[in-house]
Formats: structure tokens, C-alpha cells, sequence
């Protein structure tokens, strides 16, 4: 050990004296990165934590997140989410599990719908998780697929995450959207596919709808009118995105509205409802952001004592390419533990993508398996910013510990396709390839 | 001393619901900005930057509501393992780390607000350049009221991990 | 001995940039090893990415107040802060080449600008060590056709700083969006032309998969300057020979840019060619009014700004003399 690495020492161990202690993440965050700069830099660099924690509330790119989870809390207050779930449950009668999938399939669409991550955990979390734990469903299966979902919105484009790629890397952010749908789809298809065995094998996991509590047919027909509303937001915001009437950020407005006017519709939009919207989206996105504040200084002590250049010399001289993919991926996971997902991005992608150029890599198929590992990170515990968003928005029977064994499965399933992507490239490549060859 | 602590606690809960109102606004006004462009094909320069200066007071101005509503998230695996008297002693610990860094958070905030109003500071780069004074003044106002909260919290948690009784 | 402890005492610097890659980030790399090398670790600088230190749009601020040593900026981002900011980055979008915009800068009646622009920064406690000129080239691209001035009126363009209000005043929608959203906002056609860069940047990012037409002549800024700021206290602490290789340096980074940037625009172009993209160049005519349009938007607020002011006057008297502006 040099003393190269007491920085980073001193800034982890602040991380498990967090753990340790039960000391609120955000403050854990701030806290260890004064300790280290006390220690290796003195009090001349301490404006830092106004400079960068303001930095972090004029981060624009987040004003995405508060209008989703307004979203979900309106909708979820006003009973329209309820109503959906209770119509799905008809439908899908007998199969175990399947509130579960369905709410994998609606994390997809939600992906799709945002540009931040952590907008489909949160939003699903407020949304879902009350439902199917009132359904008896086991918590590993109703919270595992809200956090691997809700992930899937770095993936699935559009995705803040792959255009801050494109820009650094320099390839082309419609080949980087192009490329990560296939691996997205298979994430998919695979959690809905573990999920449907799981339950399968074991119904007390997520128990189908008792026989005498199912509807006939026609009534079923009835419940369907359930789907209008949430079909109806869900194709205005993605239509605004995608018939350019909005930027993302706009769409995440139209998605906030059309949840008021759905419960206007339901005739359950009351001003209190309203009211209690608007607080509970204040604490939620307030909880969010008191973390990237945390995040935002530790950060910038991480790279101040040197943490960029020990990333760089560690893969300094190296030719074994599995050597090199697997310090890239164990150095993610460990970043992951403190650094928000595009400061993550902004690092280490100039520190990677030469190296990865230089082996005569494609550098979108790398941005494509440079997010799926990322989205894993947020995921690892014990460290991982979405765990601690779900936590913030899980009712109280939900314990950190439900949520870090509930997740397990779902890692793995994601380092699977980790490795297909790294093994078969195709998956990444075939699609861009596709479209872009039709110019 | 109790009314003094169920001061502060209004105080955080007053904060945090009257910010709390202007995620409608965001909304709203992120609304108007698609339909001007669209139905009248007149966008503003303003729009955007107006909900940037909404969501950080509606950011950072929530850390105190949530800290009294415990929503800071924690990992508490081991820490719920400790009866409620020791996980009140640690936390007499912690908080002085809380104070450390709100506490730096709070002089350089206001060291950068005063330079903010005295130099008439606008936003940049922007076509509309608002004064980003109220922004800056936010943020030393938000770590103020998160230590007041703390302070109260901090009373309470003292008194707890020293007598075993709950202060009302 | 404190002349011998002076000469010992080295310094340690991170700067930081605000692009992540590209020609001027590996011109900032490439500043970086000479000094250091130059200096014999005297002056280390390891370059850190943008926004790991402290977010760019507090840079300023953080070098000012001691936060971060030095860092190279792009002024444009700071006129909120220092008025003469607004114009630093491109000078009115007035001179037409490199060479121009140097030679108003630095040799113009005396170099006056450059030394007004040092006092200014000096003001904020910074000092401002040199301009690294480069070719910004902020090309408008677009969806459908603009042929001219007056294809402007009516279309939807993502645009920012001064060409935004030069945009807005020829009848242009101008929206701001952050740039992380210009790709998706163009794909799905909810603007209808941009201004983002210079054509290898642009080309990087894939933008000609979803424009067809790129206008080569006239660019909507030109020739840009970056700059290489220090904290002012640490400036002074820094013994002469340090600041004379420093100095050197960003002067040879300047040429470094303007060299590396001909040859990969010129090849990006060629690019865009084979591609199908339409190259559009307007008429004489046209040009002249867009940068016509350039002096009329700056903001009041800036013209208050004494020294903002007597810069403008410079610029100018100097565009006119050069057929530039109209008199
Ligand atoms: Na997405
Ligand atoms: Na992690």
C-alpha cells in the first residue's frame, strides 16, 4: 500500500462507518469527504461543498425525476394505478406471478418514457410495490423487479446516460439507442422469464387471484375501461417525445399533467389529493437529491486526492484483454458505490475507451456493455443509490435487508447478460447495423 | 424548551410544504412552453430557465421536512440490531458529523451568496440571464433550517440516550 | 532563505476543461505533459475531466476562490459572473478566421483588449494566463432547407448564448434545451435546426444520421478562444520562469488546436458529403446580415459593464474598418 491509496481508504471507510452506524446515506457522503480533504488538502478547498452542492441543484437534467414521481403519486392517490393492477390480476386469472411481470413490462415503458434512471425505480416503487405486497406477494418478487425495471431506464433510450457516452466517446448517440435495445429486450424478456418460474415452482411467492374472487369474462370486459387512462398518459408522453412536440424533460410534464387530468376523469381529484402529491413528491425527490448533494462533494474529493490517476495506472501496460475487461468492470462496481451515474460516466469513460480502442473494439458496443454494467452497480449492494431511492419510497415493513436480498437474482440475470454481450457482440451490433445501413 | 423544539419542528414542516407547491408550477409552466411552441410556434427564453431556478429551491430546500420525517435514507442492517438507548447514543455521535457538514455547507453557502448579491451575479450561459441571487441565497437558507431541525432532533436524542424517556 | 524556499516549492494542479474529448481536450492533455515535463514536475498538471473537481458552470467561482489552482475555461459559460465573459469566448462572432480574432485580441491598438479583459479577471481574484484559440465553427444543421436569412424566420432552432439572440432577432423560435437532450429533440423533429459545434464534432455524435442540410458558409460563431485561468494568489506565488513556461505553452496549445482542427473538419466534411448531407452556402449578402445582427442583441445589461463597454467600442471600430459591420 502507497500512500497513494490512503485517500481512498479514508473515503471508504467513512462509507462503512455509514453502514455501520446507521447514519443517513446523504450525510455519510458529505461527511467522509470533508474528514478526507481535512486530512489531504486542508480548509482552502472547502467551498467546494456550496460550489458543487449548488452545482447539483441547477442540474437541469434532473427535473425530469420530481414531475415522475408526482406522476406516480397522483396516479397512485387518485386510484387509477389501483385499478389497473385489479384489472390485470383479472386477466391474467390463474398465473402466479404475473402482477409481478406485468410490472417488469410497465418498468419497460416507463424506460422508454425517461431519460434518468432512477425515475422508473421511484415511480414504480410508489406505484407498485404497495399493490402487490397487498396482494400477497412474496417482497423478494415484488421488489426485485421494481429496482432491475426501474434500472432499465439507462438502457432503453432515449437515456441521458448513452448521450453523455456518445458525446465523450465521439460515436454516434442513434447507433448507442440503436444498439441498446436488443440487450434491454433480453434483460426483459429474462426477469419476466425468472420471475414466471420462480412463482411457477413456488405460487406462495406471488399467489394468482383466488378462484372465488375472479370475474367472468364480461366483467373482466368492464375492468378493461381501467386501462384507458394509463394507456392514454403513456401514449402522450411518448408520442410528445417521439412526435417531437417535447424534449424529454417536457414529456416528463405532459406525463405530471395527464396523471391530474386522469384522476380529474376518475372523478377522484380532490384538492387533497393534490396536496398530498405535492408533499410527498417534495420528500421523495428532496430524500433524492440531499443524496447527490452528499454524492456531488464526495465525488469531487475522490478526484481530488488522485482517484482518476490510480484508475488510469492500474490499467497502465496491461495487454490481456480479460485482464482489462475485468479490472473495467470490478473498478465500475466499485465507483458505483459513490459516484452518481453520469459523474461515472464523465470519469472513466476517457480513461477506458482509448485502451478499449486501442484492442480494435467497437466503441459503441462498449457503450452499450458500459451501461449495462452500470446499471448493475446501482443495484450491488451495499452501496447502491437506487437500493436507498427504493428504501425512501417503500412502505415501513420494507427493510434495507428485504431490499438487498430481493435483488440478488436479479444481478445475476444482469451479469448473464453481461457476459452474452461481451462474448456476442452481435447483439449490440446487429440492430445499429440495420438501421444505419438503409442511409 | 419543548415549545422551542416544536418551533423548529413547524418550521421544517412549513418550509418544506410551501416548496412543496411548486413541482405544480414546474408542471405548469413546462406545459406552456410546448404549447406556445406548438400551438403558436413562439417558445420563450425564460421557461426553461425558470423551472431550473423552481427545482433547486424545491430540491434544497426540502432537507429539512425530510430530515424530520426521518426520510434520509440509512443503511440500518446492524444499526436496528442495537436497543433504541445505544442507537441512541451513536447517534449523538454521528450528529456532530451532520453538524461538521451542514454546518461548512451553511458559511461557505452564505460566502458565496453574499459574493452572488454583490456582484449582481446572473444566470450564465443563458439568452435571459435572471439574477441567480435567490438560488444562492437557497442554499445557506436550506442548511440553516436543516441545522436548526438537527439541533432539535440532536436535544431530543441526547436527552433519550441520557434519561430512556421519550421528550414529547 | 525565503528566496531559496520560493524557488523549491512546487506546484500541484488538476485543471479541468469543459469537453471531455476532442481536439481542444487533447490539446489541453498535450499542454499539460510539456509543462510538466518542462518544469521538471515543478508545475505537475494532470488534467481531470470536467465537472470531477467542481460542476463547469461554477469553474469561475471555484478558481477564484481558491478551490481549484487553475482550470481552462470556455468563457461563454460565465457572463453571469463577469460581463466581459460574454464576449471573451467568440468576440461578437466578428472576425471571420484565427488569425483575426489573435490579432484584434492581442495586437489591435496595443493589445487593449487583452489587457482589459487581465483586469477584469484580475478583479475576481483570477488571472487570466492566455487564450487558446480555435475553430468553433457553431454550425447551424438542419431538418429542412436554409437557404438564407429569411429561411430563418419561423424555424424551431436549439441554439445558446449570442447566436440564440442573433436567431430570435431574424424571426427564429429559439429554444434552450441542455445539450444531453439536442440529439433526441432533432431525431424526432421537435426543433428544426440546431447550433451546436463544428462539423467533426458533429459528425462524431452522429448528428448528420438526422439533419440533411448543413450550412458551411457562414458559420454562426467562427473562431472561438478558450482560456487558461489561476487562482491569482497562487499566480503571484509562482516564480518567473514557471509563468514564462506556462505562457509558452498555451501559446503553442493555441496553434496546436487550429492545426489539428483544419485537418480533422476538413476531413469531417468530406465525410458529410458521401453521406448525402446537402452543403449549403449563402450568398455574401446573407452573411453580412446575420453577423450584422450580432451587435444589435448584446445584452444591456453587459453595455453597462464599463469595461465590457470599452471592448465593444474596440471591436467595434475595428469591424467597421474591416468592412465587418456596417458604420
Ligand atoms: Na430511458
Ligand atoms: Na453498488
Amino acid at each position: 500500500m502507497t500512500f497513494e491509496w490512503l485517500p481512498i481508504i479514508v473515503l471508504v471507510a467513512g462509507l462503512m462507518f455509514g453502514l455501520i452506524s446507521g447514519f443517513p446515506m446523504a450525510f455519510t457522503l458529505g461527511g467522509s469527504s470533508i474528514v478526507a480533504s481535512w486530512i489531504f488538502i486542508g480548509f482552502d478547498s472547502l467551498p467546494y461543498v456550496a460550489t458543487n452542492t449548488f452545482g447539483m441543484m441547477t442540474n437541469v437534467i434532473l427535473i425530469a425525476m420530481p414531475l415522475f414521481i408526482f406522476m406516480a403519486c397522483v396516479l397512485e392517490k387518485s386510484g387509477v394505478t389501483h385499478d389497473l393492477y385489479n384489472f390485470m390480476h383479472q386477466l391474467l386469472g390463474s398465473l402466479n406471478g404475473g402482477l409481478a411481470m406485468g410490472t417488469i413490462a410497465i418498468c419497460a415503458i416507463i424506460a422508454a418514457m425517461s431519460g434518468v434512471s432512477t425515475t422508473g425505480v421511484v415511480t414504480m416503487g410508489i406505484i407498485a410495490l404497495p399493490i402487490m405486497l397487498k396482494m400477497k406477494y412474496d417482497k423478494s418478487i415484488a421488489i426485485g423487479p421494481i429496482l432491475a425495471g426501474g434500472a432499465l431506464g439507462l438502457l432503453i433510450p432515449p437515456s441521458v446516460s448513452l448521450v453523455i457516452y456518445g458525446m465523450i466517446a465521439r460515436v454516434s448517440i442513434g447507433r448507442l439507442f440503436a444498439g441498446a435495445i436488443i440487450p434491454g429486450l433480453i434483460l426483459v424478456f429474462l426477469y419476466m422469464a425468472y420471475v414466471g418460474i420462480r412463482c411457477y415452482l413456488n405460487p406462495s411467492l406471488g399467489p394468482a387471484l383466488p378462484k372465488e374472487d375472479r370475474v367472468p369474462f364480461i366483467e373482466k370486459l368492464k375492468l378493461a375501461k381501467s386501462l384507458v387512462l394509463p394507456v392514454l398518459i403513456i401514449v402522450s408522453v411518448l408520442g410528445s417525445i417521439f412526435a417531437g412536440l417535447a424534449s424529454p424533460t417536457e414529456a416528463a410534464a405532459v406525463g405530471a399533467g395527464g396523471a391530474v387530468l386522469s384522476a380529474a376523469i376518475n372523478r377522484r381529484l380532490s384538492w387533497d389529493v393534490l396536496k398530498d402529491a405535492c408533499f410527498r413528491t417534495m420528500s421523495i425527490n428532496g430524500m433524492i437529491m440531499w443524496i447527490l448533494f452528499g454524492a456531488a462533494c464526495f465525488t469531487s474529493i475522490f478526484f481530488r486526492t488522485g482517484g482518476q490517476g490510480l484508475i488510469g495506472d492500474m490499467m497502465l501496460g496491461l495487454e490481456n484483454k480479460w485482464l482489462i475487461f475485468g479490472i473495467i468492470i470490478a473498478t465500475l462496481i466499485v465507483l458505483g458505490c459513490f459516484l452518481d451515474e453520469i459523474t461515472q460516466i464523465m470519469i472513466t469513460v476517457p480513461v477506458f475507451l482509448p485502451i478499449i480502442v486501442h484492442l480494435g473494439y467497437d466503441p459503441v458496443w462498449f457503450g452499450v456493455l458500459f451501461m449495462t454494467q452500470v446499471q448493475m452497480d446501482y443495484l450491488t449492494p451495499p452501496f447502491g443509490f437506487t437500493l436507498f431511492y427504493l428504501k425512501g419510497v417503500a412502505p415501513p415493513e420494507v427493510s434495507m435487508a428485504d431490499i438487498y436480498k430481493s435483488i440478488l437474482p436479479f444481478l445475476c440475470i444482469q451479469l448473464f447478460v453481461l457476459l452474452l454481450i461481451l462474448f456476442f457482440p452481435q447483439i449490440v451490433l446487429w440492430l445499429p447495423e440495420e438501421v444505419f445501413a438503409l442511409r | 424548551m419543548r415549545r422551542v423544539l416544536a418551533f423548529i419542528d413547524s418550521v421544517s414542516e412549513w418550509s418544506g410544504k410551501l416548496v412543496s407547491w411548486l413541482i405544480m408550477f414546474i408542471m405548469g409552466f413546462l406545459l406552456i412552453e410546448v404549447a406556445l411552441r406548438f400551438l403558436f410556434n413562439a417558445p420563450t427564453i425564460w421557461i426553461h430557465e425558470l423551472c431550473m431556478h423552481l427545482f433547486g429551491f424545491f430540491s434544497v430546500l426540502a432537507g429539512a421536512y425530510v430530515l424530520l420525517h426521518k426520510q434520509h435514507v440509512k443503511i440500518d442492517i446492524i444499526y436496528l440490531q442495537f436497543s433504541p438507548r445505544v442507537r441512541a447514543a451513536i447517534d449523538t455521535v454521528t450528529y456532530m458529523i451532520f453538524f461538521m457538514y451542514i454546518g461548512t455547507m451553511f458559511y461557505y453557502g452564505t460566502v458565496l451568496a453574499i459574493r452572488a448579491v454583490e456582484l449582481n451575479q446572473t444566470v450564465s450561459p443563458s439568452p435571459w440571464g435572471s439574477p441567480i441571487w435567490p438560488l444562492k441565497i437557497a442554499l445557506p437558507v436550506a442548511a440553516l433550517l436543516l441545522l436548526l431541525q438537527g439541533l432539535a432532533d440532536f436535544i431530543r436524542t441526547v436527552n433519550f440516550a441520557v434519561t430512556g424517556k421519550e421528550m414529547s | 532563505a525565503p528566496i531559496q524556499a520560493k524557488a523549491e516549492k512546487t506546484f500541484k494542479w488538476q485543471p479541468s476543461s469543459w469537453l471531455s474529448s476532442g481536439i481542444s481536450w487533447d490539446t489541453i492533455n498535450d499542454i499539460s505533459k510539456k509543462v510538466t515535463e518542462k518544469t521538471n514536475g515543478r508545475l505537475t498538471m494532470t488534467p481531470s475531466s470536467p465537472g470531477a473537481i467542481v460542476p463547469v458552470p461554477e469553474q469561475l467561482e471555484a478558481v477564484s476562490m481558491g478551490i481549484m489552482q487553475a482550470t481552462f475555461i470556455w468563457p461563454g459559460y460565465f457572463p453571469g459572473q463577469l460581463p466581459v465573459a460574454f464576449m471573451h469566448g467568440d468576440c461578437f462572432a466578428a472576425p471571420h478566421s484565427i488569425a483575426e480574432l489573435r490579432y484584434l485580441y492581442e495586437e489591435y491598438e496595443d493589445g487593449k483588449i487583452m489587457k482589459i479583459l487581465r483586469d477584469a479577471y484580475a478583479e475576481h481574484g483570477v488571472y487570466l494566463v492566455g487564450n487558446l484559440y480555435w475553430t468553433l465553427d457553431n454550425l447551424m444543421i438542419s431538418k429542412v432547407p436554409i437557404n438564407g436569412v429569411d429561411d430563418i424566420k419561423g424555424k424551431k432552432f436549439r441554439s445558446s448564448e449570442l447566436i440564440a439572440l442573433q436567431l430570435a432577432e431574424l424571426g427564429a423560435g429559439t429554444i434552450w434545451v441542455p445539450g444531453d437532450e439536442i440529439y433526441t429533440m432533432l431525431s424526432t423533429g421537435a426543433v428544426d435546426a440546431i447550433t451546436f459545434s463544428h462539423a467533426a464534432d458533429m459528425v462524431a455524435m452522429g448528428f448528420h444520421e438526422v439533419t440533411k442540410y448543413w450550412i458551411k458558409y457562414p458559420t454562426a460563431v467562427g473562431p472561438a478562444a478558450d482560456a487558461l485561468i489561476v487562482n491569482m494568489k497562487e499566480w503571484e506565488a509562482m516564480p518567473q520562469d514557471l509563468k514564462t513556461i506556462l505562457a509558452s505553452a498555451v501559446a503553442n496549445g493555441s496553434y496546436r488546436n487550429e492545426t489539428e482542427a483544419d485537418k480533422e473538419i476538413g476531413k469531417a466534411w468530406e465525410f458529410v458529403e458521401k453521406q448525402g448531407i446537402e452543403i449549403i452556402e449563402w450568398s455574401e449578402e446573407d452573411a453580412v446580415k446575420l453577423a450584422g445582427t450580432a451587435r444589435k442583441v448584446v445584452p444591456e445589461k453587459y453595455l453597462k459593464d464599463e469595461s465590457f463597454n470599452e471592448i465593444f467600442k474596440i471591436v467595434e471600430k475595428w469591424a467597421m474598418e474591416m468592412g465587418y459591420w456596417a458604420k
